[in-house]
């Protein structure tokens, strides 16, 4: 080979390797830049570089949407679906974290320029104030080649690789869950809090025990440095909404006691005076009560929490909204199984049964009914100060024969979860082996009609038994050994839906609860059942309840009492 | 500034354009000046009068010592000047390089590549000596020799003979040359980012904390430091001896293939070849050539026999050279000791020089061929990775500790468990690594079996087919881009979210 040849030799050798980075970057597309129309996996790119993606995502999905969520972090619990709902409009919701006021107002400048924007909706943290035109560290803050971002197309088609062999590698162990490197939901732009959102949450020393970081101590002073910037940025934007036609509604977003201390009371004074003389603001910083558990960490508050504020933008009233301070009340939770006349083995005697309700009178103890507790986490309703509930599980015709006079006598209230596969049945399924008998759907109807008794799910068939089920057998409702998740999720939705449209239709009365069988329960059927509208769950696992107004976590997971 | 930094890579460009636009005699100056701009960035303004220091009384001394020479002046007063001048100026390196093990304070003035052009600039003093060459009269082409950009801060040291006509030559563009030094530019980063910056992460990793590994992780790693020095060393020359062809200087190989040697004495001419042939003319026959070294041979040769009588002054030479070799690495227990060990193994090897013939006679392992060749071969790089320890050990207690435990706490199954995972490498990591090193020697393979059929490597590899010769240029590419352009810069967003 000549050496002219060789050189020619080492510039293709040279261009084939550029055209290889570009080409893995552009197929694997780890920022959404490109349209990622290989893998389609905007939740990835979203978590990578949130700006670009969601430009992107916006842009490949234009027509679909005419109002936007602007902000950071602070914005990440409005939900699209609610102002949907309230404003007739096609929310999404655009935050990006890490986003300053000058990012933000240039994305607006960009979404009102590609769509036919109605309405903004920003939500202006304090942190606006402290940061703004903060340089870019690396790939994940790299603006948008279609906001002007330096380097453009070039910059990213010519990022590091690995974040590339990153994305495929994710791709192979992408699970149902909410991952690190997916928190998205693409689809409407917020975090995926699924699992956070099926947390079950009780006390507020139980949480800080999980959390600690909100124990931690601020040390600094918190100092805004850049309110002048932030607000000529909210000026502009508002000048441009206003010439445009273009609704915008500024909200400033709740924070912890803990965090709004670190700030000096003269530097917010002077904040929320400027941005008076700008726009009209909505206050919300002290809005929900200072309470971590309305909070996922130090600086995002739950998506609950969100939704108050929404219903107070826009006059819902179906949204309980707790005043200030922290709203909890206990609830114990009593579990039977089979009450029968003479009691044995496996069954509380009618004698006893009878006991344990005077004990529950003398006491001063009220047994409540499951939608009493709902109400009250969910509509601020009241419950009585020693609150019980009486908890039946697996729905056995004696509860029906023998505790349910006996509940009725006192006129206490009760939950029966049933198993939906038994329902009037004395044999277990398809086989011949006697169980005890279940009450009929009919004797289920007569219960509820009476306002005492209300029936929720046991599963449907996911209450086995290893004896009978033999190598079938699933631990409760926990996923089987070598299915898969999706699988497994539909599995665990097929069930449910079953035993709640068939409990349904034998009692006229909605399913929303459910008794984990055997006590047995994990994050991934947590989420499942969550998606499905399951709002309080039972455990077996023992202590006192704390519920909280206005806080839905607090119905997940309710722990057993026993008389001391 | 090294090779490696990107300022290098602006730099370097913006040198050969001056260099070729300019008239052909005017190149020297600007690859002088280009010379003193690359060291004003790598040791600032103090450097550069230190080197230039170096320079004018190297210059003045040669001239000197030429005129002495001219008018037939007697040993001992032409002596006087080169003694000065040596004195000088290795007192000088001496001050810089290790005084600021006395003087702490000193240790800060770094002054780039002094052992390098001191011993070059020596050289050509001692040459001018000899009578060997006419000294420069030209203070700004001997300002060029001393300087020359591409191998002022890692060699290798040239003699005046060997470059000086084509550094002031003045050479233009060629093809031919070009291939060949951009070839070499392309290999030099790929042994640099590819294997001696991935393979020290490791290498670090245990050495600075020996004790919490067993021997086999220790040798492990002494292992991969052997390669990792030899990739650092032999790539930074490789882009000096590039960079040089590209401007027509062809300067003299450092490095032969040396894990293929035969014997540590074979080994020790593969490996800095320029430092050892420097040693070897202006060291070692100074002094075996010596009155007293004389007078102790003929001690030595009357009290012990003829044979042994020989040796005694030569392994006291052969002492000396490996000391200052090491010592010329550095000034510490441990270099000596690497010295004095080398210099012990290699006399040792002499005295016994007899006996291993008889032997290999008796058992037909011919060192040359075949099963002898390869038992030699792999004797002598365990000899050379022994020998490392000491080398890379933080201290000479150190390095006796880390042999220790190699030898009593072998403890192999570290090597399985996954400790290595622990020492900053991921598994692809080592893998681009292990495939990057089977390239390294299975280019030195190459060039061995060249050598030994008397062609030489370049044009093995230029006769190779287009097609292996794309395949592999694009490989060889892709890995520098890959480890070395793109080694910075991803951070797993997973990090970065959660401070939001």
């Amino acid at each position: 080979m000549t050496a002219k040849r060789w050189f020619l030799m080492l510039a293709a050798a040279a261009l084939l390797v550029a055209a290889a980075v570009a080409g893995l970057n552009i197929l694997a597309d780890p920022f959404g830049v490109f349209g990622d129309r290989l893998l389609g996996w905007y939740a990835y790119d979203m978590t990578q570089n949130p700006k670009a993606a969601k430009v992107a995502y916006i842009d490949a999905h234009s027509g679909e949407y005419d109002a936007f969520i602007l902000g950071a972090s602070g914005s990440a619990s409005f939900s699209p679906e609610k102002l949907n709902e309230y404003t007739g409009l096609r929310w999404y919701n655009a935050f990006n974290y890490g986003a300053d006021m000058a990012y933000t107002e240039k994305l607006a400048e960009y979404l009102a320029g590609s769509c036919e924007v109605r309405q903004f909706f920003l939500a202006l943290s304090l942190t606006a104030a402290q940061k703004y035109e903060m340089p870019q560290n690396g790939a994940i803050e790299w603006r948008p080649p279609q906001l002007g971002g330096a380097g453009g197309w070039f910059r990213f088609a010519f990022a590091n690789p690995r974040f590339s062999f990153a994305k495929l590698r994710d791709y192979r162990a992408n699970g149902y869950l909410q991952e690190p490197f997916d928190v998205f939901v693409p689809e409407t732009g917020v975090y995926d809090k699924s699992s956070r959102d099926v947390e079950p949450i009780g006390s507020l020393d139980a949480y800080l025990a999980a959390y600690p970081e909100f124990t931690t101590k601020i040390g600094v002073v918190a100092e805004l440095t850049r309110t002048d910037e932030c607000m000529a940025s909210v000026a502009r934007l508002k000048a441009m909404c206003d010439a445009r036609g273009i609704g915008l509604t500024v909200v400033v977003p709740p924070l912890l006691d803990r965090s709004l201390s670190a700030y000096r009371a003269e530097d917010l004074a002077d904040f929320f005076a400027k941005l008076g003389e700008i726009t009209p603001y909505y206050d919300y910083t002290r809005f929900i009560p200072s309470d971590p558990r309305f909070y996922y960490d130090t600086t995002h508050f739950r998506n609950c929490a969100g939704d108050m504020i929404l219903a107070d933008i826009y006059g819902d009233d179906g949204v309980y909204v707790p005043s200030g301070e922290t709203e909890e009340t206990e609830l114990r939770v009593l579990l039977y199984h089979s009450v029968t006349e003479s009691g044995g083995e496996d069954s509380v005697s009618a004698a006893d049964f009878r006991r344990d309700m005077e004990r529950l009178r003398d006491g001063g103890y009220t047994p409540v009914g499951l939608s009493d507790i709902a109400g009250y986490v969910y509509r601020g309703a009241e419950l009585p100060e020693r609150a019980v509930l009486i908890r039946l599980d697996d729905g056995y015709r004696d509860n029906y024969e023998v505790a349910y006079p006996i509940l009725r006598e006192f006129g206490y209230k009760a939950v029966i979860f049933a198993i939906g596969v038994s329902v009037g049945r004395d044999v277990y399924k398809d086989t011949d082996a006697p169980i005890t008998p279940h009450f009929t759907a009919e004797e289920a109807r007569e219960m509820t009609g009476s306002g005492l008794i209300e029936i929720q799910s046991h599963t449907y068939d996911m209450h086995m038994v290893a004896e009978l089920d033999g190598a079938d057998c699933r631990r409760g409702l926990l996923r089987l050994d070598g299915e898969s998740e999706a699988d497994y999720a539909a599995a665990l939705t097929g069930d449910f839906l079953r035993s709640r449209s068939e409990l349904e239709a034998a009692t006229g009365q909605p399913v929303y609860a459910l008794a984990y069988p055997y006590g047995l329960h994990d994050k991934l059927s947590e989420v499942v059942l969550g998606k499905l509208g399951v709002t309080a769950t039972f455990s077996s696992e023992y202590g006192v309840n704390t519920l909280v107004r206005g806080l839905p976590q607090s119905l997940l997971c309710l722990k057993l009492w026993a008389f001391g | 500034m090294s090779f490696a930094e990107p300022r290098f890579l602006l730099f370097l460009p913006a040198a050969l354009i001056c260099y070729f636009a300019s008239p052909k005699r005017v190149r020297p100056y600007t690859l002088l000046a280009a010379s003193l701009v690359f060291y004003w960035f790598a040791g600032g303004v103090f450097a550069l009068l230190v080197i230039s220091a170096t320079a004018v009384t190297v210059y003045l001394t040669a001239l000197r010592l030429g005129a002495l020479r001219r008018s037939d002046a007697p040993k001992r007063r032409r002596k006087a000047p080169l003694a000065a001048c040596l004195a000088l100026n290795f007192g000088l390196l001496f001050l810089f390089r290790y005084s600021g093990r006395l003087i702490p304070s000193l240790g800060l003035l770094l002054i780039p590549g002094i052992s390098f052009y001191t011993f070059q600039s020596a050289g050509y003093l001692i040459d001018a000596y000899r009578g060997k060459l006419e000294p420069e009269r030209n203070i700004l082409k001997l300002a060029l020799f001393i300087s020359f950009f591409p191998q002022l801060v890692i060699g290798p040291i040239s003699r005046h003979s060997q470059i000086a006509d084509d550094l002031f030559a003045g050479h233009g563009w060629n093809w031919e040359r070009a291939r060949g030094g951009i070839s070499r530019i392309i290999w030099g980063y790929f042994l640099k980012l590819v294997i001696a910056d991935y393979a020290a992460v490791p290498v670090n990793a245990v050495i600075s904390s020996y004790q919490n590994y067993g021997g086999a992780v220790i040798a492990f790693a002494v292992l991969l430091y052997s390669f990792q020095l030899y990739a650092d060393f032999a790539g930074g020359i490789s882009i000096a001896i590039g960079v040089g062809k590209l401007v027509g200087v062809t300067m003299p190989e450092n490095f032969a293939q040396p894990f293929f040697a035969r014997s540590l004495t074979d080994y020790w001419r593969r490996w800095h070849i320029t430092l050892g042939a420097w040693l070897r003319d202006y060291l070692f026959y100074s002094l075996a050539l010596s009155k007293p070294l004389g007078r102790l041979g003929r001690v030595t040769r009357r009290a012990f026999g003829a044979n042994l009588g020989k040796m005694i002054p030569a392994s006291v030479a052969t002492f000396a050279v490996y000391i200052v070799m090491a010592v010329w690495h550095g000034l510490s227990f441990k270099t000596l000791a690497y010295g004095l060990l080398n210099g012990g193994l290699i006399t040792l090897s002499l005295y016994f020089g007899p006996f291993w013939e008889k032997l290999r006679r008796v058992t037909k392992l011919d060192g040359g061929r075949g099963f002898g060749a390869v038992f030699a071969t792999v004797r002598t790089f365990v000899l050379v990775v022994f020998l490392r320890y000491f080398a890379r050990a933080v201290s000479l207690r150190a390095a006796l500790s880390m042999l220790k435990r190699t030898l009593l706490r072998f403890e192999p199954r570290a090597l399985l468990d996954g400790t290595l995972g622990t020492l900053g490498l991921t598994a692809g990591e080592y893998a681009t690594l292990a495939a990057a090193i089977v390239l390294l020697l299975a280019r030195d393979a190459v060039a061995e079996r060249a050598v030994k059929l008397g062609s030489n490597f370049e044009s093995r590899l230029a006769s190779a087919r287009p097609a292996a010769q794309f395949l592999l240029t694009a490989a060889v590419l892709a890995l520098i881009v890959y480890c070395g352009v793109y080694r910075e810069g991803y951070i797993a967003s997973q990090f970065i979210y959660a401070q939001y």
